[in-house]
């Protein structure tokens, strides 16, 4: 044992001390907050007021214009020339002509000169502004009246109520099925990618010629598992300086919004980016965001994590064991481990739409399929996403189906890692298992 | 089992699918002999050491080393191997690789440090301790290689063609070092095909050819088994000497030296009497001995034939 951890410090501590590491752990955080303030810029520039002339001679759409959604509009009478001189009070965003003709008005047939660069989204508002006038213009001449209209057109209010009483929305949905996909495709990937590193410390060891060297101190299980092991503690880090990341930025957002709701927010905190948070959308989805069971799908995530790491990576060791240095046999050897890390993918896209679907629900029961699979399903609850029994059984079959692999694997890693300059393939490798 | 024995092999043989790579091999070593394996490519030298380590299981038949059963745990901590196919982390300090090897042989991490400062000091690796093994040159690597193999202090050291690649210098450097440590009582065992280094360092010698054992003896009585009576005759005017006659045949080498091949039934001291009388000036007269490079070569090509 104290041979397994010294091989398993060994890896790590050269692992982490690598640059490639500092940089992938550093750029994931850096890539969130990015991304967050991504929302906030746009959010926030959006915030801004377009100015918005508007000529209508016959005054068909200008009264029903409000000063609303950021849009300021003004009567004029004719365009101003693109190179007039103006101060900024009397500058415009763009002019909006509304045609003379009532056909062409009902056709919608709108003319906009415009003087800046008009972003995509203040189009779409616009539009729809329009839209919606034109529409009300539309049903006028057919005796219909707007009260009737609004009345048709309310919005339908669908209450889900789960059977075994717990508390269902659309919007913890909505996150359930992000988080699920999330979830899901992380898994995927660190499997792979971490795997991946087994395989190549291992080809390492062997194309080093260091292996044997190794091997005559300690058994080849050892190594093994010391190696898979220290490459674990690694991605167990990695993830841990992730969540820690993810951790601090929420609870900072957790910070301004539990400041904002107690009105304890300095005035003139309350503008620029901060309005997002006033949004109130926003409060329901951070708040239906916490009230998802983390500590259980974390602790699920951490099980099938280790253990579908173990079980991958010891056969990601087997073959990077049974090559030598030439990529393309390991492409070849590599294919059938990740058939099914590909196939969870496909079973992953029907379990976020379906959790208890029949192939979420066998996918989560197979060893190779279940840690991207059924993490997708816990994280839409435990019954509803999967009930408990089907979960302890996915659980057991994982355990037991981990220590047969690493068994088999370190019985084709121990005779591959002697063999050189030989082209190994699968059916060799099986009977490498049999070999006393 | 003999504990005063470093290993005795008994009987020991290991199949690849349906062929032997080695076949009821039997052989003991002394105590603090310096020991040669010899034998050309694929005769199972390389088998015989990974089965002699532990790191392969004979099918059949033992192997004790010191009077223990052979097993790879207990084996670690007494003996050194340093295989054929050897090498170090490229991206590890020279330093901390050592250490780190030692203390998979079991060493506490203090006393492998100490141990580590005493080899880099005597062999004057301290100028690059702390860089990479991909930063070093071949021959440091190589160095840094036996101080890993030698840093336990095994009683039983196994070097698997230690000289190869090595530069003349650094091979000195290494064979002194071996010297020393038979000295301080450690079981040397070489495998080689350099019949040369055999020659001048080993005293044992365990020939193999095809999984089997075609010779085992020491040195000089190896030699002495394989000598034919001839004699290399040196001096002036030897174009004097008959060419044949009833005591022997010759061979010209040079103008100055000559080989004598007595013939059957005949003595050396005859050969003393008859040249006496010969008008020639004799300046030396040796027993020609074989090289063990052509009893090797003589034994593999019988054995194959």
């Amino acid at each position: 044992m104290k041979k397994i951890l010294l091989i398993a410090f060994r890896d790590f501590s050269i692992r982490i001390r690598n640059k490639t590491f500092l940089i992938s752990t550093l750029l994931l955080p850096i890539g969130i907050i990015l991304f967050y303030g991504t929302i906030f810029f746009f959010t926030s520039t959006d915030t801004d007021t377009h100015r918005i002339g508007v000529i209508d001679e016959k005054s068909y759409v200008l009264p029903h214009l409000t000063n609303e959604d950021n849009f300021e509009f003004k009567a004029m009478d004719k365009l101003i020339p693109a190179n007039a001189k103006l101060e900024d009070k009397d500058k415009f965003d763009a002019i909006l002509i509304v045609p003379n003709q009532l056909d062409s008005l009902l056709v919608g047939k709108f003319q906009i000169m415009t003087y800046t660069k008009v972003g995509l989204l203040t189009k779409n508002k616009l539009e729809s502004i329009l839209q919606n006038l034109i529409e009300t213009k539309r049903f006028e001449g057919k005796s219909i009246d707007m009260k009737t209209i609004e009345e048709v057109k309310k919005q339908i209010q669908p209450f889900y109520k789960s059977v075994t009483g717990g508390e269902e929305n659309e919007i913890k949905e909505g996150i359930a099925y992000a988080l699920s996909f999330g979830l899901g495709i992380m898994m995927y990937v660190i499997l792979t990618i971490y795997g991946a590193q087994v395989m190549r410390g291992v080809m390492e060891e062997k194309t080093n010629r260091i292996v044997e060297i190794i091997i005559s101190s300690v058994k080849p299980f050892e190594l093994l598992l010391g190696k898979i092991i220290g490459i674990g503690m690694v991605s167990l880090l990695q993830l841990s300086v992730w969540g820690f990341f993810i951790i601090i930025i929420n609870l900072f957002l957790a910070f301004i919004l539990g400041a904002n709701q107690l009105n304890s927010m300095p005035e003139n905190f309350q503008g620029g980016i901060f309005t997002i948070f006033n949004n109130p959308n926003f409060k329901i989805i951070f708040h239906n965001l916490q009230s998802n069971n983390f500590v259980s799908i974390f602790l699920l995530f951490l099980f099938y994590f280790i253990s579908g790491f173990f079980l991958y990576s010891s056969l990601f060791a087997a073959v990077g064991a049974s090559v030598g240095d030439d990529p393309q046999d390991v492409q070849s050897l590599m294919m059938p481990i990740m058939m099914p890390i590909f196939l969870s993918f496909i079973f992953l896209s029907k379990s976020i739409n379906n959790p208890n679907c029949t192939e979420a629900v066998v996918a989560s029961m197979v060893p190779f399929t279940a840690p991207v699979v059924m993490i997708s399903r816990v994280v839409f609850g435990i019954p509803e996403g999967v009930p408990l029994w089907q979960l302890m059984l996915s659980m057991v079959i994982m355990i037991c189906t981990t220590i047969f692999f690493i068994f088999l694997a370190s019985r084709i890693y121990k005779t591959g890692i002697l063999l050189y300059g030989k082209k190994v393939g699968w059916k060799e490798m099986i009977q490498w298992i049999f070999i006393k | 089992m003999d504990r005063n024995k470093a290993l005795e092999v008994r009987n020991i043989s290991k199949k690849y699918k349906e062929n032997f790579a080695v076949q009821h091999l039997s052989f003991d070593i002394e105590r603090g002999t310096i020991f040669g394996l010899l034998g050309p490519n694929g005769a199972g030298k390389t088998t015989l050491l990974r089965m002699i380590t532990g790191i392969l299981v004979p099918d059949n038949g033992e192997i004790y080393v010191q009077g223990q059963k052979t097993d790879l745990v207990s084996n670690a901590k007494f003996i050194g191997y340093m295989p054929e196919e050897r090498g170090l982390y490229k991206k590890m300090r020279a330093e901390e690789q050592a250490i780190y090897l030692a203390q998979l042989k079991g060493l506490p991490k203090s006393e492998a440090k100490e141990r580590v400062h005493y080899w880099f000091d005597r062999l004057d690796m301290n100028s690059w301790k702390n860089k990479t093994v991909e930063e070093v040159s071949k021959g440091m690597g190589q160095k840094l290689q036996f101080v890993c193999t030698v840093i336990h202090e095994p009683s039983l050291i196994i070097l698997d063609e230690p000289f190869s690649g090595l530069d003349p210098l650094n091979a000195d450097i290494i064979k002194n070092e071996i010297y020393e440590l038979a000295k301080q009582g450690a079981t040397i065992v070489f495998s080689t095909h350099r019949m040369e280094q055999v020659e001048e360092i080993c005293q044992q010698i365990v020939l193999m050819n095809k999984g089997k054992i075609i010779l085992n003896d020491t040195v000089v009585n190896a030699k002495k088994q394989y000598q034919k009576g001839e004699y290399i005759l040196k001096g002036e005017r030897l174009e004097n000497l008959a060419q044949v006659n009833e005591l022997y045949t010759s061979e010209t080498l040079t103008d100055k030296e000559i080989k004598l091949s007595l013939l059957d039934g005949k003595k050396p001291n005859e050969l003393l009497a008859y040249l006496s009388n010969q008008d020639i000036e004799l300046s030396s007269l040796a027993l020609d001995t074989p090289s063990l490079n052509e009893i090797f070569i003589e034994l593999v090509k019988g054995d194959n034939s």
